[in-house]
């Protein structure tokens, strides 16, 4: 779960590569619902320093309005946005269990019929280890 | 062919009424209309009404005139009462519809309508949805909301096809100001075959959030759409004002003081018709919608004349300058000095504007 500015709220699926028990990639699947904006995004991340810092990427399928509202135009509120992160995630505990992060990005709409601002993000999440597979 | 006899007419009007001081004439990069402007005869200044006594005729010749309009109610979007006035002269030379921008009542373009009626043309004016006599959706009505930008264009439309379109008219043409531009360029993209010609006067294709970035501005907004209903005033945003002085930093929408006397008067005799700040919702909607308007332009063949303030605070007049570049029949008049709110400045010294165009 995550909670945030642009978005205020998240659910992620986090998927963490690691190598000698060192975060090394991550991949994750988020779904941002709001009262306004929708998101739903993949973003992958590389760890450069085998820890916490990472620097990523994420492309989000973004609704200006929800696809439910009486104000959902698809030809207008289907936008494709793609930008930067970067931030911390790392574990809180020995055990490995709850997952910790902080991470700032930025959405970049590259469209022919919106010509919105660079928006910016600011997410503070936390995740439990539903499983680990040892290699 | 008729319009290009009869927009230039309309089109002057505008330009003298405007009552200008300064133009640049046509920006660079613009294309130019195409209409055969050295055909065409303008009125003069004197057509139209001066400032220099606007104050004195307010309430002995202009209101009148405006309360002799045929008013009415249809029920837009939602069912929210949205009101017009109608100014209807015989034989006309075509009929105009007129969008006001935020905040502003049809009320308050008296003189304005009252200059087109004098140069033949009929007037169709309409109060947004809330604001002016229209029904409010808060209950605080002063709160500047809208559920969705699209229900003002779903309001223009069928103000236009159950109003405007119940008489035959030998030409109809459109005249907005700021936000009124805004739900009209989106509404142009949408129907582009109801109006011969348009002006927009500082149109709002792109909203002027400074001091804050624009995208600080929207994220901010977003954010709290996303978190909450939105329908709180947005930061920095407040009641209407009835004590606001002409030389108050707040006034940046016009250098005519008698003409804002005029507007502050009208507020003090019609309290109901104020509308304060704008809420976050409704910035989440106007965001938007205008990003969407800033790419249409490409799509535009309706004949488009812009008039851009040189000292505007309130929209991004860049804005406007893509969309006419893009749009494949426009022309944009500049005037330096003026500020927001085009239709209610100074009157010129002389016919500048009416000389660069005609």
């Amino acid at each position: 779960m995550q909670l945030g500015l642009l978005m205020p709220f998240g659910v992620t699926g986090t998927m963490m590569f690691t190598k000698n028990d060192h975060p090394e990639w991550d991949v994750d699947l988020t779904w941002e619902p709001s009262n306004y904006l929708q998101s739903y995004s993949v973003g992958g991340a590389y760890h450069p320093f085998k820890g916490a810092f990472f620097v990523g990427a994420r492309i989000r399928e973004m609704q200006l309005h929800a696809p439910w509202s009486r104000g959902y135009d698809p030809h207008f509120d289907n936008q494709l946005g793609i930008g930067p992160e970067i931030g911390f995630r790392g574990w809180f505990d020995k055990g490995q269990r709850w997952l910790g992060s902080v991470s700032v990005g930025a959405i970049y709409i590259p469209s022919d019929n919106t010509l919105l601002p660079v928006l910016y993000t600011l997410n503070v999440g936390l995740a439990y280890r539903a499983f680990k597979h040892a290699n | 062919m008729q319009i290009l006899r009869v927009s230039p007419l309309t089109l002057g009007v505008l330009i003298t009424s405007l009552c200008l001081t300064a133009t640049s004439g046509c920006g660079p990069g613009v294309k130019e209309p195409a209409i055969d402007l050295d055909s065409q005869t303008s009125p003069m200044a004197t057509d139209f009404s001066s400032e220099t006594d606007v104050e004195a005729r307010y309430p002995t010749q202009i209101l009148p005139f405006y309360m002799s309009g045929k008013a009415g109610t249809f029920a837009g979007q939602t069912g929210v009462s949205i009101n017009y006035r109608v100014f209807t002269v015989p034989n006309e030379v075509g009929a105009i519809v007129l969008l006001p921008g935020r905040t502003e009542p049809i009320l308050k373009f008296a003189e304005t309508i009252q200059d087109l009626t004098r140069q033949g043309f009929s007037v169709y004016a309409m109060d947004h949805r809330g604001q002016g006599a229209s029904g409010r959706m808060l209950s605080n009505p002063e709160i500047g909301y809208v559920e969705f930008f699209k229900d003002y264009i779903s309001d223009v439309d069928t103000f236009v096809q159950t109003i405007v379109r119940a008489t035959l008219h030998p030409h109809l043409f459109l005249l907005a100001h700021s936000m009124g531009g805004g739900i009209s360029g989106m509404y142009l993209y949408e129907h582009p075959d109801v109006f011969e010609a348009v002006a927009l006067s500082s149109p709002m294709f792109q909203i002027n959030t400074a001091p804050f970035p624009a995208g600080l501005a929207a994220d901010l907004s977003l954010t709290d759409c996303g978190f909450s209903n939105g329908q709180s005033y947005a930061i920095g945003q407040a009641d209407f004002d009835p004590a606001q002085k002409f030389t108050d930093a707040g006034n940046d929408v016009t250098r005519s003081q008698a003409r804002y006397n005029v507007k502050m008067q009208m507020f003090a005799d019609n309290p109901t018709q104020r509308l304060g700040g704008v809420s976050y919702h409704w910035l989440c909607e106007s965001l938007t919608a205008t990003s969407h308007v800033q790419t249409v332009g490409g799509a535009s063949t309706t004949p488009t004349l812009i008039f851009k303030a040189g000292n505007d605070d309130i929209v991004v007049t860049s804005a406007a300058d893509a969309y006419c570049h893009a749009a494949s029949q426009c022309q944009i008049v500049t005037y330096a000095d003026a500020y927001h709110e085009v239709l209610s400045e100074r009157d010129p010294p002389n016919t500048n504007a009416m000389n660069c165009f005609l």
